[in-house]
């Protein structure tokens, strides 16, 4: 457990060592309010409910979650310094689950932050907060699965914009890939199918404010899967 | 201490080590010798568990690298190739995060492993030298320091092993001499293996030589060995004062078990006459020269024997020349 504070430790100094993290979270707040309070407009649509700004949050984490991602493996890569890292004692899996944690802290950081959107509203009218913890909740989870996707791929990558274009592409598609349901004519079993690799329908029902575990499930799932999927690729390099 | 029983790795088709055997024991400091792309770096990473071998078999202080990975690397320190180091990181942040890793726990639960962790710090700090770059952020550093840096990394939990990818890369002269000497300070208690290109850098610190070249080992033993196994000639320099020897050539060629004689110029006012000897090998080349000038009535400004020095081995091995010696 030690270790796997050690690497979370570094992997936090280092995102607030360089400009990445503040920029990262300077566009996230901003354009979440822009689209909320501009775009949407939120006064205006005179309803006590904060669906919409949640809504455009898998799009968001599209762009958000491998620019935080990007760097992690693709970095130490690039530099060698994964040569230290693997030289020291440490497990595959500690390693994996140290810089998974650094950036879903990160991510935690940029959450706990847009708190005081739905707090500076909260005054305007009746929002039920059993909504909004649902959809916060929701937020994480989505995060978390959206980082390991991530993470994994910029294992895969020697280079920064590689790691970050391949994020985006394959989270573009998990993301919505259900929508194929309305614009061809499939089968319902297939519907069905796609319906359940998206990350974005199982995040419906946390911005109506439901917890339900079969959600909960899949997002934990595509988490464990991908972190997993890394931790091999750290022991299949070792046989260059 | 190390024992590598007939290791190969391929890289895909590249073959870069093939059917390497050594052993290493304690309080030793072993030089690796060989052209870039001799399999150096590639053996150092089988020993440090970060590349398994394709072939044989690995035992790192009595662990065996599929076995108990995590043993041998609590064990080994090492720097590898070009130093990499966290650019984004300070000199102590990266220090502090190499320490907690090396000596897990602490905390106010166990303040004693914090206050060793701290010890080790600084001293390793002080050792590389690195005392006025502390704060500063690591891709800010020269390249000496970043190397020093990495050299601290590796020194700062005081390994039974320490395994050095060309650690004076990129050091000036000064920074050279400083490293060599805390190499062969560690020396003295640690077991240590260092690559190197550098045939002096082998001469000053090693006590004993691998030569590899295209993933092979070539040559082994110590200087001295390696030398004699070469069966080199013993080569001489001699000065005599001029006027009395107008003809070293011809006449140093009389004198038995000389091979070769070049007469060459010294001090450039022809007050001095020198010349290299080639011998073969004997203990009383150095009487039988002597003798030589004493029976002429030369007068000896000064003679030197030199050993076969490294350089020439290496060349011979490296180039081709020695295959057929093998």
């Amino acid at each position: 457990m030690s270790n796997v504070f050690s690497i979370l430790r570094k992997e936090l100094r280092s995102y607030f060592n360089s400009p990445i993290a503040y920029i990262a979270v300077l566009f996230f707040l901003v354009f979440t309010s822009v689209w909320l309070f501009y775009i949407q407009h939120f006064f205006a649509q005179n309803v006590a409910d904060l669906r919409p700004y949640f809504a455009i949050m898998p799009l968001v984490f599209i762009i958000l979650l491998p620019a935080i991602t990007m760097r992690i493996w693709a970095e130490e890569n690039k530099l060698g310094t994964v040569e230290l890292l693997m030289t020291l004692p440490f497990r595959e899996s500690e390693i994996v689950i140290g810089k998974f944690l650094g950036a879903f802290l990160l991510l935690v950081i940029m959450i706990v932050l847009t708190i005081p959107v739905p707090l500076t509203v909260l005054r305007t009218g009746h929002f039920e907060m059993g909504q909004i913890v649902g959809q916060y909740i929701g937020l994480l989870f989505l995060g978390a699965s959206g980082i390991s996707v991530g993470l994994f791929l910029s294992s895969v990558s020697t280079n920064q914009i590689t790691a970050f274009i391949l994020s985006i592409v394959v989270l573009l598609f998990l993301t919505l890939v259900n929508r194929i349901n309305a614009t061809a004519d499939v089968s319902t079993g297939f519907a069905g199918f796609v319906n359940y690799l998206s990350l974005d329908y199982h995040f419906q029902s946390f911005i109506k404010g439901l917890i339900d575990t079969r959600d909960l499930f899949y997002y934990v799932i595509v988490t464990f899967v991908f972190l997993f999927m890394n931790t091999k690729v750290l022991v299949f390099r070792k046989w260059g | 201490m190390i024992e590598v029983d007939h290791v190969g790795k391929r890289y895909g088709t590249f073959e870069a080590v093939r059917d390497v055997s050594f052993s290493v024991g304690g309080h030793e400091i072993v030089g690796l010798l060989g052209p870039n792309g001799a399999g150096k770096t590639t053996i150092m990473k089988i020993l440090t568990c970060f590349h398994f071998p394709s072939a044989g078999s690995v035992s790192v202080n009595g662990f065996d690298i599929y076995g108990d990975p995590l043993s041998i690397k609590r064990s080994i320190g090492y720097l590898p190739e070009n130093a990499p180091v966290y650019g984004d990181l300070t000199v102590l942040e990266y220090l502090d995060f190499i320490s907690r890793v090396r000596y897990p726990g602490g905390g106010r639960t166990d303040p004693a492993v914090a206050k060793l962790r701290q010890e080790r710090l600084e001293w390793s700090v002080a050792e590389c030298g690195l005392g006025p770059m502390a704060n500063r952020s690591i891709s800010r550093l020269s390249k000496g320091y970043k190397q020093r840096t990495g050299l601290a990394q590796a020194i700062l939990h005081d390994p039974a092993i320490l395994i050095l990818d060309e650690p004076t890369s990129g050091l000036d002269p000064n920074q050279i001499i400083e490293i060599r000497r805390l190499i062969k300070q560690l020396g003295r208690e640690k077991t240590v293996i260092l690559s190197t290109h550098i045939l002096q850098e082998v001469e000053a610190v090693c006590e004993r030589v691998l030569i590899l070249n295209e993933g092979s080992i070539v040559a082994e033993g110590t200087t001295d060995e390696i030398g004699r196994e070469m069966k080199g000639d013993d080569v001489y320099v001699l000065e005599l004062k001029a006027g009395a020897a107008p003809d070293l050539e011809s006449e140093l060629g009389g004198i038995p078990g000389v091979t070769r004689v070049t007469q060459f110029e010294r001090g450039g006012d022809g007050s001095r006459a020198a010349a290299h000897l080639s011998m073969k090998p004997g203990a009383e080349n150095g009487e039988a020269i002597f003798d030589w000038a004493v029976g002429r009535g030369y007068k000896i400004l000064s003679m030197n024997r030199e050993r076969v020095s490294l350089e020439d081995i290496f060349t011979q091995l490296t180039t081709g020349e020695g295959r057929a010696h093998e």
